[in-house]
Formats: C-alpha cells, sequence, structure tokens
C-alpha cells in the first residue's frame, strides 16, 4: 500500500530520535572503562534492569510480527506470545543466577569458568555472533515496514516504493550505531527502560481504547478511511449495477485457477473474483453464481507499471490503491445462536470482547502465489475468507500451523519443535544473557527477572487484544501484516498513530543496540581479548568493540534489505532455535552435570549452532522464500530445528564429555 | 594483557546470598517449580498439536480453553515466579537462622 505521510508521527518521532540519542550521548562520559561499556558498571538498579529486560525482549518481532500474525491468522499469533514468556521461567529457574555467579562480562565467561579453554571461548563467541545477526534481520525488517507509512518517503521525497524499506532498514541501522558507539551498555540500558515501560503502558492504553470501542461489522469511515467492504452480498450488487460486464476466457496460467476476471468494457477495469465451493458455469447465462464468488484485491507488477485492483497503482487522478481490510462479517451479540445480528457492540469488558468474537464471523485475508504470465506480468491476489470466530480462537487457523487440524504428523512436529525452541531459546539469547551483568549480585538478577517476567507477561496478554482490535478494525493493509499494530493506532487518530509509531521504531533501536552489543563483546572480549590474546589497553578494548559493533551494524543493514519479506515473527523463531540449540546445552549441562568436559561443551555448541543453521538453510521456508526454489524439494521434512538439534546437542556434549573425560 | 578481562571472577561486592549452599537451595526450589511449569507447558502443547480440537471446549468462564490456558500460562509464569521469590527469602531466612551467615 502506499501510504500518506503523518506530520505529527514525524515530529513525535523525531522527538523519540533525539531523546535517545541525548541520553547515549549524556551518558558516554560515564563509560570510558571496559566494564562500563560492556556491564555498565554492574550498577543499574535491579528495577531498572527488569523493565529493561522488558526493552530488550520486546522487540519488533513481539510488538508488529505477533500483532500481525494475530491479525491475520488468529490464535497461531498467541501462540507465539505464549513460548515467548514460557522462556523466562527457564531464565529465571534455572539459568539467570548461576550465570551471575560465573561470568563477568559475556556468555562465554560463564561457560568458560571452570575450563579457561580457548576451544569454548571461540565456540561461544561465533555462536553469539551467528545468533545476534539471526536475530537482527527481523529488527530490521521491522523497522523497514515501520518506516513507510511513517515518514512516507515515497509520497514525500520520492524516494521509490521499493526502496522506501531500505531507508528505513539504513536509518535505523545509521542510529543504532551511534548510540552503541557512543556509551555502550549505559545509554543501552536507559534506552531499553524508557522503551519498556512506554511500550506496556501505551500498549495498555490501546488495549482500553479497543475494549472501549467494542467490535462492530461496519468499521466507522473515519476511523478507516481506506476502508472497504468485501462482504459476498456485494458481487449481486456490483453485476445489478454492471449488466454489460465482460467475462473474461480462463485461459494461460490462469486455467483452471479458482478465479473469474471480469472486465468492465466501459472503463476497461478488470477485477478479480474468487469461486467459492459451490460455483459453478451457467453456460447459457454469461453471470455466473455470484452469490458464490468473493471478491478480490489483486497488484499486477508488469515492466512498465503496476496494476492494482484495475488502475495504475499510485496518488491522483485515474490512480488508485489497495482498500484496507479487517472486519466482523456477521455479529450475533445479545442473542447468540438466533441468528439476530448486530452491527455494533458498543464498550465490552475483557472476557465479553473475547466470548462476542468467538460467536462472530470474521472475514480474514489469504495472500495466494503468484501468477505469472508469458509477457512476465506477475499478479498476487489476497482474498477474503468468512471465518467463524471460534476457528479464529483456535490454533492451527494459519498456513504456519494448518497442518495441526488436518493431523498432518510433520506439521505436528514442527509445531511442537517451534515452542520447544521459544520456551528453551529465551534463556540462551546473548542480549538477554548480558543483561545480567548489569546489577550487582545474584538477588539482583532474581528481582530484575522476576519485574522483566511481569511486565513482558503483562504485555503478551495485551497482545492478544491488540491483534484482534486490528483483525476488526478495517485498518489492516492486506499486503503487510507487520503494519497491523501501527494502522491499528491510527483508527483512534493521529497522535496514538504517532505515538505507536515512534515507541515501536524505538523498540527496534533499543532491541538492535543490546544485539549488537553482544555481538561487539563477543567478538571484542571473547575472540581478540581472549582467544587471540591481543594486548590492549581498556581504553583500546572499548575501541575495538565499538569497531565491531560499527561492523555487526553494517552486516544488520544489508541482511535487514534482502530479508525484506519475510514475516518478523517466523524469522525470529528461526533466531530463538538457533539460539535453543547452540547454547542451552552447554549452559545447563555445566551448572548440573559434574561429569562434562571443555571438549564436550565446545562440540555441544558448535553441532548445535552449525546443525540448526544447516537445518534452517535446507528447509522448505528457506528454499520458498531465500532461493525461490519449490518448498517440496527441502533436504529436512519439517522447518523449525529445535526438535532434533536441540536433543542431538545434549548428546554430543553427553558422549564427547564421556569420551574425553580425565583419567583418575 | 588486562588480567581483569581475560579470567572471570566473582564480583568484589558479593552479597550474603551468594553462599554456595545457599545457592544450591535456591537452585533445588527453582528447579521444582520449573518442574510444575513444565508440565502445563507440555500438556498445552500435546493438546495444540494432538487434538487442537479439545481446545475449543467453551469454558465456564466464556472464552474457549485455548485461550484461558494460554492466558494461564503467562498469569502463571508471574505466579510461579513470585513463589519464586518467596521461597528465596523463606531459604535466606532458614539458612541464617542455621548460623550460615558469614
Amino acid at each position: 500500500m502506499i501510504y500518506e505521510p503523518s506530520p505529527l508521527a514525524i515530529g513525535v518521532f523525531a522527538l523519540f530520535v533525539a531523546v535517545v540519542l541525548g541520553l547515549s550521548f549524556y551518558l558516554a562520559a560515564r563509560t570510558k572503562s571496559a566494564k562500563g561499556y560492556y556491564a555498565a558498571h554492574g550498577e543499574i538498579p535491579w528495577l531498572v534492569n527488569g523493565i529493561a529486560f522488558a526493552g530488550d525482549y520486546l522487540s519488533a518481532a513481539s510488538f508488529l510480527g505477533i500483532c500481525g500474525m494475530i491479525a491475520f491468522n488468529g490464535y497461531d499469533g498467541f501462540l507465539y506470545s505464549i513460548g515467548y514468556l514460557a522462556g523466562w521461567i527457564v531464565a529465571l529457574l534455572v539459568v539467570a543466577e548461576p550465570l551471575k555467579r560465573l561470568g563477568k562480562f559475556t556468555f562465554a565467561d560463564a561457560l568458560d569458568s571452570r575450563f579457561h579453554s580457548k576451544g569454548i571461548r571461540v565456540a561461544a563467541a561465533v555462536s553469539t555472533l551467528v545468533v545476534s545477526i539471526f536475530y537482527l534481520i527481523p529488527q530490521m525488517v521491522g523497522a523497514g515496514a515501520l518506516i513507510k507509512p511513517l515518514l512516507g518517503l515515497s509520497s514525500r521525497l520520492g524516494v521509490p516504493g521499493q526502496y522506501e524499506s531500505a531507508m528505513g532498514v539504513l536509518l535505523v541501522g545509521v542510529l543504532v550505531i551511534v548510540i552503541v558507539v557512543t556509551a555502550g551498555m549505559v545509554s543501552t540500558t536507559w534506552v531499553q527502560f524508557l522503551k519498556g515501560a512506554l511500550l506496556v503502558v501505551f500498549c495498555a492504553v490501546l488495549t482500553g481504547m479497543i475494549l472501549n470501542r467494542g467490535l462492530t461489522t461496519q468499521p466507522d469511515p473515519k476511523q478507516a478511511p481506506k476502508f472497504v467492504s468485501f462482504r459476498r452480498e456485494m458481487a449481486q450488487q456490483y453485476f445489478e449495477a454492471n449488466p454489460h460486464l465482460e467475462v473474461l476466457e480462463e485461459s494461460g496460467p490462469w486455467k483452471g485457477k479458482p478465479y473469474v476476471r471480469i472486465r468492465d468494457p466501459q472503463t476497461g477495469q478488470i477485477s478479480i473474483w474468487c469461486k467459492r465451493s459451490n460455483w459453478a458455469i451457467n453456460q447459457f447465462e454469461k453471470l455466473h453464481r455470484l452469490a458464490d464468488m468473493d471478491r478480490a484485491q489483486y497488484e499486477s507488477k508488469g515492466k512498465d507499471k503496476t496494476i492494482v485492483n484495475g488502475v495504475e497503482k499510485g496518488n491522483g487522478s485515474g490512480k488508485g490503491d489497495f482498500h484496507t481490510v479487517g472486519q466482523v462479517y456477521r455479529l450475533e451479540w445479545e442473542f447468540p445462536g438466533s441468528g439476530v445480528d448486530v452491527i455494533d457492540t458498543g464498550p465490552l469488558d475483557p472476557v465479553a470482547y473475547l466470548t462476542t468474537l468467538q460467536q462472530s464471523q470474521i472475514v480474514l485475508w489469504d495472500k495466494d502465489p503468484p501468477i505469472v504470465e508469458e509477457d512476465g506480468t506477475v499478479t498476487t491476489i489476497y482474498q477474503p475468507q468468512v471465518v467463524k470466530g471460534s476457528d479464529v480462537l483456535l490454533p492451527g487457523g494459519s498456513p504456519t500451523f494448518a497442518g495441526l487440524r488436518r493431523g498432518d504428523l510433520i506439521k505436528r512436529l514442527d509445531f511442537v519443535s517451534l515452542m520447544l525452541a521459544l520456551f528453551a531459546g529465551t534463556a540462551s539469547l546473548p542480549h538477554i544473557l548480558i543483561r545480567y551483568y548489569t546489577v550487582k549480585d545474584q538477588a539482583s538478577v532474581r528481582k530484575s527477572t522476576v519485574v522483566g517476567i511481569a511486565s513482558i507477561g503483562f504485555f503478551y496478554v495485551l497482545t492478544l487484544y491488540l491483534g484482534l482490535g486490528a483483525m476488526t478494525s478495517g485498518a489492516l493493509d492486506p499486503t503487510n501484516s507487520n503494519m497491523a499494530a501501527p494502522l491499528l493506532a491510527r483508527t483512534f487518530g493521529e497522535l496514538p498513530f504517532a505515538v505507536i509509531s515512534a515507541i515501536a521504531f524505538t523498540t527496534v533501536l533499543g532491541t538492535v543496540s543490546g544485539l549488537i552489543l553482544a555481538a561487539s563483546g563477543a567478538v571484542a572480549h571473547d575472540l581478540l581479548t581472549s582467544f587471540l590474546k591481543w594486548e590492549m589497553t581498556d581504553y583500546e578494548k572499548v575501541r575495538a568493540g565499538k569497531i565491531a559493533a560499527v561492523a555487526v551494524g553494517v552486516i544488520a543493514i544489508a541482511l535487514g534489505i534482502v530479508f525484506e519479506k519475510f514475516n518478523v515473527t517466523y524469522l525470529v523463531g528461526w533466531a530463538f532455535n538457533i539460539a535453543a540449540s547452540a547454547n542451552l546445552p552447554a549452559l545447563v549441562m555445566l551448572l548440573f552435570w559434574k561429569g562434562t568436559t571443555k571438549q564436550g561443551i565446545t562440540a555441544s555448541i558448535l553441532v548445535g549452532l552449525f546443525g540448526s543453521l544447516a537445518w534452517v538453510l535446507a528447509s522448505g521456508e528457506a528454499f520458498k522464500n531465500i532461493y525461490g526454489l519449490k518448498a517440496e524439494d527441502a533436504l529436512v521434512p519439517f522447518t523449525q530445528p529445535a526438535l532434533v538439534t536441540l536433543p542431538l546437542s545434549f548428546a554430543v556434549l553427553v558422549a564427547v564429555s564421556l569420551l574425553t573425560r580425565p583419567k583418575k | 594483557m588486562n588480567a581483569d578481562l581475560a579470567k572471570p571472577q566473582k564480583p568484589a561486592n558479593q552479597s550474603e546470598d551468594e553462599h554456595p549452599e545457599l545457592s544450591a537451595r535456591n537452585a533445588r526450589s527453582g528447579l521444582w517449580l520449573f518442574a510444575v511449569y513444565l508440565a502445563a507447558y507440555a500438556v498445552f502443547i500435546r493438546l495444540a498439536a494432538a487434538s487442537p480440537d479439545v481446545l475449543g471446549w467453551i469454558t465456564p468462564l466464556g472464552p474457549n480453553l485455548a485461550i484461558v490456558y494460554g492466558f494461564g500460562l503467562i498469569v502463571g509464569a508471574v505466579v510461579l515466579a513470585l513463589v519464586y521469590m518467596r521461597m528465596c527469602r523463606r531459604n535466606e531466612q532458614k539458612f541464617r537462622g542455621a548460623g550460615g551467615a558469614p
């Protein structure tokens, strides 16, 4: 979609960025030493650190990705919320305090505390780098998605549409590099604190607004001006009003496809309709079973121009764009089961909101595989589906998890593997692990983790309402799930949109800062100082960390541009898989099995890291979205590796430790 | 080279609950609570993966079991975290009472 820039949003965004940068420069004076740069001198108060945990953890994936996934697919997005939060129990009850006791600046410190092994150092550092970079990609993609409606670069500065996301990625990358290079962990922590607190508070306010609005079958045109109802009744009305429509022949790549293309001879515009199950061609009448068709939205990208819904894409006379979508189709509220519909419920309490939605019917939108014509024109079709609310609020509604309801064993294994990765991955994420070193002792670690769990848990409860609110707001962009939350905020006015967008942008800044800092620590502290034994003064160590931060930032910018089209939640799932497989077995076995050897730890990290990485790159999703090949040709049966690579990493650690145990 | 960076050391300002015996007691408490949560999480995953229809059961609260169980896992994590804090405090009191304080 084309987004109009909002001066208010730009103003609020500029204010947020100015505060963040100001804070960084102010705090820069306090971080001259390596301990200050990497661990904020271990002096951060536990309450601040706890909220900063939320700031670190509630990334673009949590805010943009989960809300988008719930808005488009219902409960399946909420499964991520559950898994992400559950992972904190592993962090609090198993990993946090021993890690603080054993380490100093990085995760490698803790792993290597008993053995002083170069192998462990380098394996842990490489693992930190890979996981950080995989986690950085979705943050950058989220930044690119956000910048479009926020700054409207396309319409304001004439930046071509395809470069808008890249501009967003570049802007975030440069800002984050400045933040990290100026003040390190001190500024990163305070940025996280501010962002975490603002995110939770404003999402709570937004949820209050959603509940106060209630549910409606007719979104207010003032709140969603680009909304058009794609209710099934449209078909009959459309054809009655246009009796001379021409049904195009199903030829070429359109043959056998579930679409009917209809041309208006007066305007030359082509509309696309989806055949439904009881659709049938009536040879004697050109008009088909109209009541059994739904009008779709489409985009045809040719060599010279792009057509959207029959007209050239763009602003101005004779041009057009996608309509926003997302509505309740039928609302049986006061008398469920009676068939009596209402239009508007008015304000609802949190439980009534869910039960009412459960008894309703919702219009959800799917993106179909593109159709490529002989002249190279690529048509992507977005089609509406009327779904029962009770199905929306059950697992298995999204394409990702659809196999759960069909009883597909491979899809079930994929799902279990993802949920295992989310559970085990949180306690293995490098930017979370380094936060245990910013407070003074174990009690502070415990208290700050509990504060983190409370604030993060509260936020994840809100994600369900934010996602469902976006689903029924009439403001969804059918082409971009990552924009659901900011566009939902826009239905309540420009100010909520401006504030939520600016917070989301700061969210990306904060998480990316933490990740870059973790990666730079791995390079400068673990690789250069501890592994390569470079002789460096304290000042030189900080400088090496800053150079590493710039390098990692540049890599993140490049990858953020390459992976632009992925849903950010999905990408984060991969990062969790890799983190869980590479880091958790080594950490847990070091803490709980005396037979662990340094060779066992090193082998476990490397097998977990490269095993999960290879699995991800050989999966159907990678085949389809990265290499442009058929998903069926993938080399592994399912996409999420943790179910295989996590136990494998444990097994390798035990086997190698047994083989290399010291002789008595 | 700065030896301070090369070898991990214990923080200078060690607090008393970092005594190894107290840490071990807290770790045991943590593992018990972890086992409880892991069981609840595993049952949820089992239901979602193998019997998603069961999660469609409408609970007396109004929303279906999927919503109630999902919220329960999130709120339950917060409750367990608070219980763990309380257990650690009790461990510390017992430890002091047994003359374990330095």
